[in-house]
């Protein structure tokens, strides 16, 4: 997007031409582009926009880990496939169980760290949503 | 004149008070004024009304009046373009409302509407001021009743850095969106004495309405962040899609993406087996302009996925199911989702694009008797009654009800693009076969003709060919080309315009 508020520098690296490309977005902002990417720079703090938003944005720990005792299939289905045994310890986030749903594989994954203390369900068995699939010690 | 010049700079400095400021220092927070200061361009804040006082008298008011009513208000520039904005002061009468703090707040809104910019609301109070009476809450409702007249004329968006009880939450529930800092901010109609009162319920703060509680259980919110200074960043990302009004096009930011780039790792992301479930978000990702998807309710109804991104540099709301989540069904948490943002993309000129791979709505007794049918029915009236481009691009499944909602072409979509992949059905085909043919196949009790006959569904409407014999697809597309064959329907839809009937406005069905 060619204007006046552009402008442009033509660098070699590595026998390859890059064009970097400044656009002066509104008075706070300034758009670095090179190769098909474009950075936001924060002018007030001269620091990527980008950066400073990515610093913010921590899905993970938001992940709560959960504390319930047991595993529910939020989905009615039928099991094909179960991955762990009574007595394994699972970490938050492992697949539990496969269930097949609405034409779809659902992967069942672990809420929680802890110890399986039951396995509620046989491969091949029709479950309702709300069925009890593992209990945790 | 010189003295009196001096006087107004005293009153001026005695406007933050040091005491007050580090009262709220000492338990982590910001004051209303640095919290306004983060998110506005340098020296563009213009404060307004900043000695107005309470004039209510009642259990000697009088004594605890401040100057302001504890709520900072005014005007300044985001990346030089104008946004109204207030900030509750929990250090004065704990930012609670009373009856000249509302009109300050009344005032900035008024003038949003008028000017035609985004209000930012910055929420921190204790609720209504009770010794004020019922001119505290009047304040609210002159407030609420302009959250509901600016709605769809200027994006309006709530951050709670603190409390927000009770009445105090129907601001913010009016608004198009609301930021939540984890461990901060709480929004609850009853807090958790009176619900031990009355319930014998036993919840903490956090527990009953904490940043998470409405990000993922009660869907009020629209993000969760970890600090205040996050808000502040993502309020202004946020403004970045938006047009500041409803008469403005939303702001094309220059890509140096190509337009015509093909999206290669589609063919590595999406398997071509239908049972299998795969990363939506990746495929949005490598669609859209690098780096410019930014999704909106990540934790609530996961099964489908909101949010804003660019095209060529222009905003696109993106609604995609999610199949790594319970199939990527339509269910009534996901119908609310959808609907609201969909009107909200209408109301201010942003185009939508679906991505759509879903087997149905969500089967189940619990969804049936919470009112799937008048929660499912707001996505087909918010797409409906959208006049802005839309676009579906249907990857794999797109069965029943969910096809008619987010993939039928007479139900107002400008386009319906569908990769080789698509199955336009109304349903699966072993359970069309089975409904089909139940008599015959019960009678003869053949695998071998359930089998042919699941065979032949599948030939005849697991394609996008017979959709797209009717007239109902108008395209079919090598997927990695999606990313070109959009930005160049969007450009083409871009002039598009619908004459209207007059009528005052439909009833949707909430």
């Amino acid at each position: 997007m060619a204007s006046d508020r552009t402008t442009k520098i033509n660098i070699i690296l590595k026998e390859t031409k890059h064009t970097i490309r400044f656009v002066e977005n509104g008075p706070q902002e300034l758009l670095v582009g090179i190769d098909g990417a474009t950075v936001p720079v924060d002018l007030d703090r001269m620091v990527s926009s980008q950066d400073i938003e990515n610093r913010f944005e921590h899905d993970d720990e938001f992940e709560e880990e959960g504390s319930e005792s047991k595993v529910i299939s939020p989905i009615p289905g039928v099991v094909t496939s179960i991955f762990v045994k009574e007595g394994d310890e699972v970490q938050s986030g492992q697949p539990l169980c496969m269930i097949l749903a609405m034409k779809m594989e659902n992967e069942i994954t672990s809420p929680r760290t802890g110890a399986i203390r039951q396995v509620g369900i046989q491969s091949g068995q029709s479950v309702m949503s709300g069925h009890i699939l593992f209990e945790f010690v | 004149m010189k003295d009196k010049i001096e006087i107004l700079k005293k009153r001026r400095v005695a406007l933050s008070d040091s005491k007050r400021t580090e009262s709220q220092h000492e338990k982590g927070r910001l004051t209303a004024r640095e919290r306004i200061l983060m998110l506005v361009d340098k020296e563009s804040f213009v404060e307004l009304d900043p000695y107005v006082q309470l004039r209510s008298h009642n259990f000697n008011l009088q004594e605890k009046k401040t100057d302001g009513d504890g709520v900072v208000t005014g005007y300044g520039r985001v990346n030089g373009r104008k946004v109204a904005i207030y900030a509750q002061d929990a250090t004065a009468m704990g930012g609670s409302l009373g009856e000249m703090h509302a009109a300050k707040i009344a005032q900035v809104q008024d003038m949003a509407i008028s000017c035609g910019c985004p209000i930012i609301g910055i929420i921190d109070s204790g609720g209504a001021r009770i010794q004020e009476g019922v001119n505290s809450l009047d304040g609210y409702a002159e407030v609420f009743n302009r959250n509901v007249r600016s709605s769809g004329v200027v994006p309006q968006i709530a951050v709670i850095v603190g409390p927000s009880a009770g009445g105090a939450c129907y601001s913010p529930a009016l608004m198009d969106f609301i930021f939540m800092v984890k461990d901060l901010s709480y929004m609850f109609i009853t807090g958790p004495q009176v619900i031990k009162l009355v319930t014998s319920e036993e919840i903490d703060f956090e527990g009953l309405g904490g940043a998470m509680v409405h990000n993922q259980k009660s869907g009020v919110a629209h993000f969760a962040m970890a600090n205040e200074e996050g808000c502040f960043h993502f309020v202004k990302k946020l403004l970045r899609y938006l047009p500041s009004n409803n008469l403005e096009d939303p702001p094309r930011v220059p890509s140096e993406d190509p337009a015509d780039r093909l999206c290669d790792r589609i063919l590595d992301l999406v398997p071509a087996d239908s049972t299998k479930s795969y990363e939506m978000k990746d495929v949005i990702e490598e669609i859209v302009d690098r780096d410019s998807f930014f999704g909106l309710q990540k934790f609530y109804a996961r099964n489908v996925i909101i949010g804003l991104a660019r095209l060529d540099g222009f905003p696109v709301g993106i609604v995609a199911n999610q199949p790594k989540i319970l199939a990527g069904c339509l269910d009534i948490d996901a119908s609310d989702k959808i609907a609201r943002f969909v009107t909200f993309c209408d109301a201010f000129n942003i185009p939508v694009v679906n991505l759509v791979d879903v087997p149905g709505y969500l089967p189940g007794v619990n969804q049936e008797h919470q009112g799937i049918i008048r929660h499912g029915a707001k996505i087909l009236y918010a797409y409906a009654a959208s006049t802005i481009p839309k676009i579906s691009v249907v990857l794999r499944k797109s069965y029943g009800g969910a096809y008619i909602a987010l993939s039928s072409k007479k139900m107002g979509y400008d386009q319906v693009i569908a990769w080789p992949t698509a199955e336009l059905a109304v349903m699966g085909a072993e359970q069309a076969v089975d409904i089909v043919y139940g008599r015959e196949l019960s009678e003869k009790k053949s695998k071998r003709l359930r089998a042919r006959k699941i065979e032949e569904y599948r030939e005849k409407f697991m394609n996008p060919y017979t959709a797209a014999q009717m007239g109902q697809v108008d395209m079919i597309i090598d997927p990695r080309e999606t990313r070109k064959t959009l930005i160049s329907s969007l450009s083409f839809l871009r002039t598009k315009r619908v004459p209207k009937v007059s009528r005052k406005h439909g009833s949707m069905p909430v």
